[in-house]
């Protein structure tokens, strides 16, 4: 158990940044989801907090040590692996007393440590199996059984569920979430799926091209992203991007774009300027399907899928295309015209040059 | 079905061609060492088995098998643990990766009758390149051509140079079959590079070794070519083993009916060599 610090971690290959000053503070015991979509750096800097990869710039401290150049196997480090890299020759038992056989950890301990493991993930019956022999989901458990025994300071999953089939996936990320309960260690936890993210992160660090956009708990992620990445990347369906400009001030400032206009929050008309050019996100599923009167905008209906509990519209507004997740009760035809409505704290406004979230100055 | 006619007509070709090629010279061996006759002209007469406990009596057939035996044991210990040696470095980051694999593989190019006529010219008596070696090293020469042992060394060592590239390349493509998380996980999990050798690459590369050794164990007890051509067996039939022997009674001393014997012998006991083999490092892992 340690705290465990990024500090100007960066990584080049080339000419090419694959991760440019990533600055981060992992706490004791704290679940720290990298996300983001695939070559943004998420996993190349798990790595270098493995050591499997050395970083050209900055450091790593894991604890109160500076492991920057040490080896993996000094980092006292446990990492879980997208393919699960189980020893294909060698039984679960075998697989899982590994690390600590080749530390010449005595036979009658590593008995101990791998039963008690086999306990918690529930491997007893498995033990003389072969890899080949196990489904994907236990051989997953396998893999966090590996790095479970170690007793390591920190546990680094790259990716642990992307193989496995998405019911197995949503079990996993239980047994993962109840894992981290258990032993209270500081995990990093690297996926490019939003929902894993924000299901098991503590905290979650959005990362795009090299760096980190947003790290904070998930749903500051969702309700105050800080820029036009994060706001579409955390979230699903996507958020709606629409074109215009900020008009009025204080508490009648307003995103205006052709053919509607929404409210938005005060501090946004405060540190916006008035006329400014901007981008407005508004999350599907704050459009509301309203009376006339209080209706912010009105779309017409091209597309209607119904996802069970809610229903997923797809309407346009002149040439702006938008989704809205309504109620399913709602009585909705394809070629409507519809009235939406949305609550001046659910629009997001961003300064379309930086990307910069305005309500963060 | 015209797609049947065209198997059976594939197949039928295929098998009058081993038949033509193979069977019947096999069989027609088979045949020759249950017969007397001292040339190929000459009328051949059955006597059964007698070829058989001639050649077994004989100490000569004994000396021959053993140091078969020697030979093939020494090449294939050495070509398998130089061809992992060499694979790995070839897969390591060397520079002019490409360049350097092809002039590892160099040897198995050369045709065997030039490797065998170049060593001889390298190491003879007088003008030889190695003799001049070692006299410049202060040793009087190698009795390469007149000590048992030196000789047998020097073959070995030959096969060993020719057909290491081909093991090397065999584990070569096998390493590359390794995926790279199993290392890394092995790293994180504290093993050094004996440790990975011994737990990942080694049982990574079994089912490759299995077939290795045992397309090496063929091929090696069977080698003619470079003993013949480098020491015709000699000195004192010091390097002399079955398929040296076999061809000296046919072609020299015209016993061709022992000479085929030996053969028919020498076939038994490898036969009986990779039906253990198998038996006891099947290709496919067991499921236990």
């Amino acid at each position: 158990m340690a705290i465990v610090k990024l500090r100007d971690l960066t990584k080049r290959f080339g000419d090419v940044s694959a991760v440019e000053s990533v600055n981060l503070t992992i706490d004791d015991g704290e679940f720290i989801v990298f996300v983001g979509p695939s070559g943004c750096g998420k996993s190349t800097t798990l790595r270098m907090v493995a050591g499997l990869e050395d970083s050209t710039s900055g450091s790593v401290h894991i604890g109160d040590r500076d492991v920057t150049r040490l080896q993996p196997k000094d980092r006292n480090v446990a990492m879980v692996f997208q393919n699960y890299a189980l020893y294909a020759h060698k039984n679960v038992y075998d697989n899982l007393g590994f690390g600590l056989r080749v530390r010449g950890v005595p036979r009658q301990e590593i008995n101990t440590r791998v039963m008690q493991a086999a306990e918690i993930l529930g491997l007893e019956e498995l033990l003389q199996r072969k890899p080949k022999q196990l489904s994907g989901g236990q051989k997953q458990r396998v893999a966090l059984g590996r790095a479970l025994v170690r007793d390591p300071d920190l546990f680094l999953l790259d990716e642990p569920l992307s193989n496995l089939d998405a019911k197995m996936r949503v079990r996993m990320r239980e047994e993962i979430a109840k894992l981290h309960k258990a032993t209270g260690s500081s995990m990093i936890y690297v996926t490019h799926d939003q929902i894993e993210a924000m299901t098991l992160g503590d905290r979650i660090a959005v990362m795009n091209k090299g760096r980190v956009q947003q790290v904070g708990p998930p749903l500051e992620l969702y309700d105050r992203p800080a820029n036009l990445f994060v706001s579409s990347f955390i979230g699903s369906p996507e958020i709606n991007l629409f074109d215009g400009a900020l008009v009025g001030s204080a508490n009648t400032a307003a995103f205006e774009s052709a053919g509607f206009s929404v409210p938005v929050r005060a501090e946004i008309g405060a540190n916006g300027e008035r006329g400014q050019t901007v981008k407005a996100g508004i999350r599907p599923e704050h459009l509301k399907i309203g009376t006339e009167a209080e209706s912010n905008l009105s779309a017409n209906i091209d597309l209607i899928e119904q996802m069970g509990a809610q229903t997923l519209l797809l309407c346009h507004i002149g040439s702006m295309r938008l989704h809205a997740l309504v109620d399913r009760n709602d009585k909705v035809r394809i070629g409507d015209d519809i009235p939406l409505r949305v609550d001046r704290e659910n629009v997001h406004v961003f300064d379309p040059e930086s990307g910069k979230s305005l309500l963060v100055n | 079905m015209r797609g049947e006619r065209a198997l059976y007509l594939i197949l039928g070709v295929a098998f009058a061609l081993t038949a033509l090629l193979i069977l019947y010279p096999a069989y027609h061996a088979l045949e020759l060492s249950f017969q007397r006759l001292d040339s190929f002209v000459s009328e051949p007469e059955w006597i059964g088995l007698q070829n058989y406990q001639t050649v077994l009596a004989t100490p000569e057939f004994w000396a021959a098998f053993g140091r078969g035996l020697v030979f093939a044991g020494f090449t294939i210990l050495f070509q398998v643990v130089l061809g992992i040696g060499f694979a790995m470095l070839l897969d390591a980051h060397v520079p002019l990766k490409p360049l350097v694999r092809g002039l590892a593989v160099l040897p198995y190019l050369l045709p065997t009758v030039i490797v065998a006529l170049t060593f001889q010219w390298m190491l003879d008596p007088t003008v030889g390149v190695m003799t001049q070696g070692v006299r410049l090293m202060g040793y009087e020469y190698i009795p390469w051509g007149e000590n048992s042992a030196v000789a047998m060394a020097t073959v070995i060592t030959l096969s060993v140079w020719i057909w290491t590239p081909f093991v090397t390349l065999a584990f070569l493509a096998g390493l590359q079959s390794v995926p790279g998380e199993l290392y890394e996980a092995a790293r994180v999990d504290g093993a050094n590079g004996w440790q990975r050798f011994w737990h990942i690459t080694l049982p990574q590369l079994r089912p490759v070794l299995t077939v290795v050794i045992l397309l090496r164990a063929i091929w090696m007890f069977n080698k003619f070519d470079i003993i013949w051509l480098t020491t015709r067996g000699g000195p004192l039939n010091g390097t002399e083993h079955l398929p040296v022997l076999a061809y000296r009674k046919t072609f020299e001393l015209y016993q061709v009916g022992e000479g085929a014997a030996v053969s028919a012998i020498s076939f038994l006991i490898l036969s009986a060599v990779i039906f253990i083999y198998f038996y006891a490092f099947p290709l496919d892992e067991k499921e236990e």
